[in-house]
C-alpha cells in the first residue's frame, strides 16, 4: 500500500514536469492568472505490478511571458517563437523597442547553428527575462563579448589592441578617450559593437562581407569621425568613399582586431612598418618618397587647404556665392 | 624643393582652376563672337572660310576619328582612376584605359608614317615657318577681336601647327610614361612593366613618371579643348567634314578663297595637298 502511494506520487510529479511544458505551449502567451487543469496519464511501474495512473493538477500560469518551456534549449526554435514576431515590442525608457529577431537573416549569418543563449548566455536558464533586462544594458554587453567563447585568437588579439576592454597599460578611464585621442569619450567598442549582432555574414557570404567592408567608414567612423571623414586621397579613400571593393577598408591598413595607435611600435600604421603593410598591395613599389606620398590618406583635405592657390580660390568661391545668396535673398523679400 | 604630394596637389589645383578659366574665356570669347557679328555671319548666314585644296583623304580622317575617341576614353578613365567619382568600377576604366592607349599609340604610328613616310607626306602642312613667327602676333590679334582677319600662310596658321606639332611630342610623352606605368603582368611572366620600372629608377621613381603622366594628361584636356571650340566656332564645315556628317562645300580648289586677308607678307610655304598657288583676293573687313 505504502508503495502504491509513493508510485503515485511519484508518477504525478513526473506528470507535471512532462506536460506542463506542452500545456504552456498550447496555451498562448498571456497575462491572466487562471489555473487550468492539466491531465497526465502515465504508467508506472511498481514491484507487483505495472500501473496506470492519473494525475490532475491545477498550474498557474505567470503573469508575463510563459516561456519556461523554451529554456534550456539547445537551437533557436524555442527564442524564436516571440522573437521570431515582428511585433514583439517592449517599451523601454518610454520608447518601444523592438524585440524582433528576422529569422532569416540568422539563417544566412555565420551563427545559423549556433543557439541563441550561446551569445546571449545569461539568459540561458533564466525565465522570464525581465530581471535580466530590468539590470539595464548589461545583457547586450555579455552577449556583444561572448564571441570570445569560440573566437579565443581574435579576442587575446582584441585585448592587448586599443579596443582591450580592459583599456591599455597605464590606461585607467573607463573610455578610450583622452580629449586628444581619435575618439575622445567614447566607449571601447565590444565585438558585436563592430561585427553586429545576428547578421554577421559567413566566410561563404560574398555579398556580405562585400557590405562589410563597405560599412569601413561608418563602422569605425562611429567613433573615429575625424579620420573616417579625411579618409579622402586619390587612390584610397575616395575611391573607398565612392564605393569601390578593391579600395581598403580602415582595418586593412590599421589592423583587425589588434588596433594601436600609430605611435606603438607594434602598429601597422607605424612608420617603421608602413613598408610591409602597404606592400600588402603595393608589392615592390615602396620607398620613403612612397610612403611620404601616403601622407595624403588622411590628411589630403588639410594639404589642400594649406595650398595658397587653393585657399584663393575657396575664398573667391564662397565670396561669389554670398554674392549670390544675397542677390536671391533681395527677390526673396 | 617642392615634394611629390605637394606637387600633386599644386598640379590638381592649378590646372582645375586654369580649366575653369578656360571655359570662361572661351564662353567670353564666343560672347565677342556674337558682338563683333562673326557668330552671326558664320551660324546664320553660314559665311565660312573657304577651303583650299582637294578633300581630305579618307585615311587621316578615320585616324582622326579614332584618336579623338580613344582620347575621350583615355582622358575620362584616366581621370576616374585617380578621381573615382562614382561607385565601383575602376578594374573596368583601367581596361578602358589600357585598350585605347593601344589604340591612341597605333593610330600615333600609323600617323607619323603618313605625316612623313606616304605619298602624301603631309607634314610640310604643320611645319612652322620664319613667316608664321613672324605673322604670330597678328593671328593672336585677330582671336581678340583687335584685327578683323589674320594673315593666311597655308592651311593651318601658327596657332593651329603650334598645337598640333605639340601634340606628337606629348603623345609619345604620355605613351612613354603609361607604358612605364602599366600594371598588366607581361605575357608568360609575372611581371609588368611598372615593376620593371620600378626596379630601375624606384617606386617613388614610379610616382615621378605617375605624375609626369597626369602633369601632360591636363595640358591634353586644356589644348584639346581649345581646340574643339576653335574648330567649331571658326570652322564648323571643316569639323563636320573631319567627322563624315558632311562634305566640305570647294568651290575654290585653289588658294586665295579662304577668308583671310593677304597681305604683303604673305606667301605659301607650299601647296597644301599639291595645290598651287594663285594670287590672292583680299576679303572683305569682317567685322
Amino acid at each position: 500500500m505504502r508503495m502504491t502511494v509513493r508510485s503515485t506520487i511519484v508518477a504525478g510529479a513526473l506528470a507535471v514536469a512532462i506536460v506542463l511544458p506542452g500545456a504552456s505551449f498550447a496555451a498562448p502567451a498571456t497575462t491572466s492568472t487562471a489555473m487550468p487543469a492539466v491531465t497526465a496519464t502515465l504508467t508506472v511501474p511498481s514491484k507487483t505490478a505495472t500501473k496506470t495512473v492519473t494525475v490532475t493538477k491545477k498550474v498557474p500560469l505567470r503573469p508575463t511571458y510563459d516561456l519556461d518551456w523554451t529554456l534550456p534549449t539547445a537551437g533557436k526554435s524555442g527564442c524564436n517563437v516571440c522573437h521570431g514576431d515582428e511585433n514583439l515590442v517592449r517599451i523601454q525608457n518610454g520608447k518601444m523597442v523592438s524585440l524582433y529577431v528576422d529569422t532569416a537573416v540568422l539563417q544566412n549569418s555565420a551563427h545559423k547553428n549556433v543557439p541563441c543563449t550561446s551569445c546571449h548566455v545569461d539568459f540561458a536558464y533564466k525565465t522570464p527575462h525581465d530581471a535580466i533586462v530590468k539590470k539595464g544594458d548589461e545583457w547586450r554587453a555579455i552577449a556583444k563579448l561572448s564571441c570570445k567563447n569560440c573566437h579565443k585568437d581574435a579576442f587575446t588579439l582584441y585585448t592587448s589592441g586599443a579596443h582591450s576592454p580592459a583599456g591599455r597599460p597605464g590606461d585607467t578611464s573607463s573610455t578610450v578617450g583622452a580629449a586628444d585621442s581619435s575618439a575622445p569619450g567614447k566607449l571601447r567598442p565590444l565585438c558585436g559593437d563592430c561585427h553586429g549582432g545576428h547578421g554577421i555574414p559567413s566566410k561563404e557570404d560574398t555579398a556580405g562581407k562585400e557590405a562589410v567592408h563597405a560599412s569601413a567608414v561608418a563602422m569605425c567612423g562611429g567613433c573615429h569621425a575625424k579620420y573616417s571623414g579625411e579618409y579622402m586621397d586619390y587612390y584610397h579613400g575616395r575611391a573607398y568613399q565612392a564605393g569601390a571593393s578593391d579600395a581598403p577598408a580602415c582595418w586593412q591598413c590599421h589592423e583587425t582586431h589588434q588596433v594601436l595607435p600609430a605611435a606603438d611600435r607594434k602598429s601597422l600604421v607605424n612608420r617603421n612598418n608602413l613598408p610591409e603593410t602597404c606592400g600588402t598591395c603595393h608589392a615592390g613599389e615602396i620607398d620613403d618618397a612612397f610612403l611620404d606620398f601616403g601622407v595624403l590618406v588622411h590628411n589630403a583635405r588639410q594639404i589642400y587647404d594649406q595650398n595658397p592657390l587653393y585657399a584663393a580660390v575657396n575664398s573667391a568661391r564662397t565670396a561669389f556665392q554670398s554674392m549670390i545668396d544675397s542677390v536671391k535673398s533681395l527677390f526673396a523679400e | 624643393m617642392i615634394g611629390l604630394t605637394q606637387l600633386n596637389v599644386w598640379i590638381d589645383v592649378v590646372f582645375s582652376t586654369l580649366y575653369v578659366v578656360i571655359v570662361v574665356a572661351l564662353s567670353g570669347h564666343f560672347f565677342g563672337n556674337i558682338l563683333t557679328g562673326r557668330a552671326k555671319r558664320r551660324f546664320v548666314g553660314w559665311e565660312w572660310p573657304a577651303h583650299e585644296g582637294g578633300p581630305i583623304p579618307a585615311l587621316p580622317k578615320f585616324l582622326h576619328f579614332q584618336h579623338v575617341a580613344a582620347m575621350i576614353a583615355l582622358g575620362i578613365s584616366g581621370m576616374y582612376i585617380r578621381f573615382p567619382f562614382f561607385n565601383g568600377g575602376r578594374a573596368f576604366m583601367q581596361w578602358v584605359h589600357y585598350i585605347a592607349m593601344i589604340v591612341v599609340i597605333v593610330n600615333l604610328i600609323v600617323r607619323l608614317w603618313y605625316a612623313f613616310g606616304s605619298r602624301r607626306r603631309d607634314y610640310r602642312e604643320f611645319v612652322i615657318s620664319k613667316r608664321d613667327l613672324t605673322t604670330a602676333p597678328k593671328v593672336i590679334l585677330y582671336y581678340i577681336f583687335v584685327k578683323p582677319s589674320k594673315p593666311h600662310l597655308g592651311k593651318y596658321n601658327i596657332m593651329q601647327k603650334g598645337t598640333y606639332v605639340l601634340f606628337v611630342p606629348l603623345l609619345i610623352i604620355q605613351a612613354i610614361t603609361g607604358l612605364m606605368l602599366w600594371r598588366l603582368m607581361l605575357p608568360f611572366t609575372d611581371v609588368s612593366l611598372q615593376q620593371l620600372v620600378a626596379g630601375l629608377i624606384g617606386a617613388s621613381g614610379v610616382w615621378w613618371v605617375r605624375t609626369a603622366h597626369y602633369l601632360v594628361n591636363w595640358l591634353f584636356i586644356v589644348l584639346t579643348t581649345i581646340h574643339v571650340y576653335l574648330s567649331v566656332t571658326e570652322d564648323l564645315p571643316a569639323f563636320l567634314d573631319f567627322f563624315g556628317l558632311s562634305f566640305l562645300d570647294r568651290p575654290h580648289a585653289e588658294h586665295g578663297a579662304h577668308g583671310d586677308v593677304h597681305g604683303d607678307e604673305h606667301a605659301h610655304d607650299g601647296p597644301a595637298f599639291g595645290t598651287e598657288s594663285t594670287p590672292s583676293v583680299p576679303v572683305a573687313e569682317q567685322v
